[in-house]
């Protein structure tokens, strides 16, 4: 799969699937694009493997602050006009979705 | 003229904040056909100008920035303005809201002018993503002038406003900062509310203030900086009084020059430059000395895999539905159909291809190998530069590795990707940088950057003013 030089590399069909986990629609020509620009960021970014990272932590943060939270109290919220304003379809003051099932 | 002196003008009464601005509106008029700083012009800038001067005649308090005349990156909400992030996704989104650091600027009397020209949801280093076209470099305009905040820096330069704010995700800030021969600064994370801001990198990006001198830039640092009960990585700090700060000898210093910025694609001309630049830092009093952090020739594959990674989950908010732009749903299209069908027509290449590779490195069976990995080589870097500030005061090295290239010449995404080399390393750290003008090469702006450990803003300022006094770049600006 992707990435490892001994494993195959992205082709046409994984920018597809991620394109699709995306919720991006790709045509063929895009496909194919897609797939040989990932091949060479991908081998690029493929050096970061050769750096040892046993006993590291990941940083997903620089500060150490967690979790902080405040009096559950109302502080003048949007309105609903005003929290459907940009809405490209609404009805009866709610956003209108296609339909979900 | 420095900022300072612009501001302590207009309160004086030596002119007005509706003098400045009209000056910059009529800059805009005749300069942005060629440079396009601009993708919304606010024509209330005018009547907020006489509100301030209105103030002043009546002898009420004003605030620290009255009546300067400031453009706002396009990614950053003001009420009832449209917020395009430079995106066709966002063409006609009007926020309902206002950013923090907008209604910090407005309680201190700033007057805002426009908002800026940028790479699309600020992913590029030149603003050529931007849906509505890029901006043009006023020192040349066949050339970028970088990005991704480019508008921003583009409209100091060129006198279309007094000072801007930009975002700074890997080098958004600095990068074009350096191109234009402006100031800009990176603040440590957590130091500047990110309320308002639209996220691309969540966890690398930060609201940044730039300007044509360091005072300007320690001024707007001063106004916008602080916690915000708003934003959940706000740190709960006091406050510097930065303009203090910045005027205060900076005494002795030690400089650590990092090896790594001075790697094999920097421009020899740059390099240069950049040492001519080192050489005043050392006559004001500074002892240089080379460092090496080689962990750094990894940052560029370190921060795209984490900024990917976080762009593919803070775009998934981009649906069409609620905001931005909408397609009507055909007959029996369900939401996945119409969800991916918006997208696809809504976002450019660059926005699809961070987040299509972004979402494979968080995806089940690669998150390890790809976003885990990377999360821990981010340790590693972070760990580099706290040890060097352990030796050094401030870190220092080109801005950007090239001078502000053609239009268009830079055509392959990874080719672009390799200009963040110098400054992406920062984000992953999140400590504070500046770029500050080191003076011309063929007529074209370089950039110096200086970096100091978490929350040492003050002495960045410092050492930047000391040494902007001691060469008297600002005055150079193409403003005509």
């Amino acid at each position: 799969m992707p990435g490892g030089s001994k494993r195959r590399q992205f082709d046409d069909s994984d920018a597809r699937r991620y394109a699709a986990l995306s919720k991006i629609r790709l045509d063929r020509d895009e496909e194919a694009r897609l797939a040989s620009e990932l091949v060479k960021i991908l081998s690029h970014f493929e050096q970061i493997k050769e750096v040892v990272t046993e006993d590291v932590e990941p940083t997903y943060s620089v500060l150490d602050i967690v979790n902080r939270l405040r009096e559950d109290e109302a502080k003048g919220p949007l309105t609903q006009e005003e929290a459907i304003a940009n809405a490209g379809e609404k009805k009866d003051g709610y956003f209108k979705s296609p339909k979900a099932f | 003229m420095n900022t300072l002196q612009t501001i302590s003008d207009v309160r004086d009464r030596r002119t007005t904040a509706s003098e400045l601005t009209a000056r910059a509106m009529e800059t805009m008029r005749r300069r942005e056909p060629s440079i396009r700083a601009f993708i919304t012009i606010m024509d209330n800038a005018i009547s907020s100008a006489e509100r301030v001067d209105g103030k002043i005649a009546r002898g009420e308090r004003v605030g620290m920035l009255a009546g300067l005349p400031v453009a706002i990156k396009d990614n950053i909400s003001v009420r009832g303005v449209r917020n395009t992030c430079g995106s066709k996704m966002l063409a006609n989104y009007i926020p309902p809201y206002n950013a923090t650091v907008v209604d910090r600027l407005l309680e201190e009397d700033a007057v805002m002018c426009g908002k800026t020209t940028m790479d699309e949801f600020a992913m590029g280093s030149s603003t050529e993503t931007c849906f509505f076209g890029p901006a043009h470099n006023p020192w040349d305009v066949s050339r970028v002038p970088g990005g991704s905040s480019g508008g921003s820096a583009a409209a100091i330069a060129s006198g279309e406003a007094l000072a801007a704010l930009g975002s700074d995700t890997g080098g958004s800030v600095r990068c074009p900062a350096a191109f234009t021969g402006t100031v800009g600064l990176k603040p440590t994370y957590g130091s500047v509310s990110r309320w308002g801001l639209v996220s691309y990198a969540n966890s690398l990006e930060l609201i940044s203030p730039m300007a044509p001198d360091v005072l300007g830039v320690a001024i707007l640092l001063r106004a916008i900086s602080g916690f915000d009960e708003k934003d959940a990585t706000s740190v709960d700090k006091g406050v510097p009084p930065y303009v203090e700060e910045t005027t205060k000898e900076p005494g002795k210093f030690k400089v650590g020059v990092v090896k790594e910025f001075f790697a094999g694609g920097t421009d020899g001309r740059v390099a240069g430059r950049v040492h001519g630049a080192l050489d005043k830092v050392v006559e004001m009093g500074g002892s240089v000395e080379e460092v090496s952090l080689p962990s750094l020739k990894y940052s560029i594959p370190t921060y795209y895999l984490i900024a990917m990674s976080e762009c593919s989950s803070n775009l998934s908010r981009f649906d069409g539905l609620r905001f931005g732009f909408h397609l009507d749903a055909k007959p029996d299209e369900g939401w996945d159909e119409l969800f991916s069908r918006t997208r696809a027509l809504g976002f450019g290449d660059e926005v699809k291809r961070r987040i299509i590779l972004g979402t494979f490195a968080l995806s089940a069976g690669y998150y390890e190998e790809w976003f885990v990995k990377a999360a821990k080589v981010r340790t590693i870097i972070m760990r580099a530069f706290m040890r060097a500030f352990r030796s050094f005061d401030i870190l220092a090295g080109p801005t950007m590795p090239c001078l502000p290239w053609k239009m268009g010449e830079i055509a392959d995404p990874l080719s672009m990707y390799r200009m963040d080399i110098d400054t992406a390393a920062v984000n992953l750290a999140g400590v504070p940088a500046i770029s500050v003008p080191a003076g011309l090469v063929d007529g074209l702006p370089v950039g110096l950057q200086l970096i100091a450990k978490h929350f040492d803003e003050a002495k960045l300022l410092r050492i930047s003013y000391a040494y902007e006094r001691a060469t008297g770049f600002p005055d150079e600006l193409p403003v005509n």
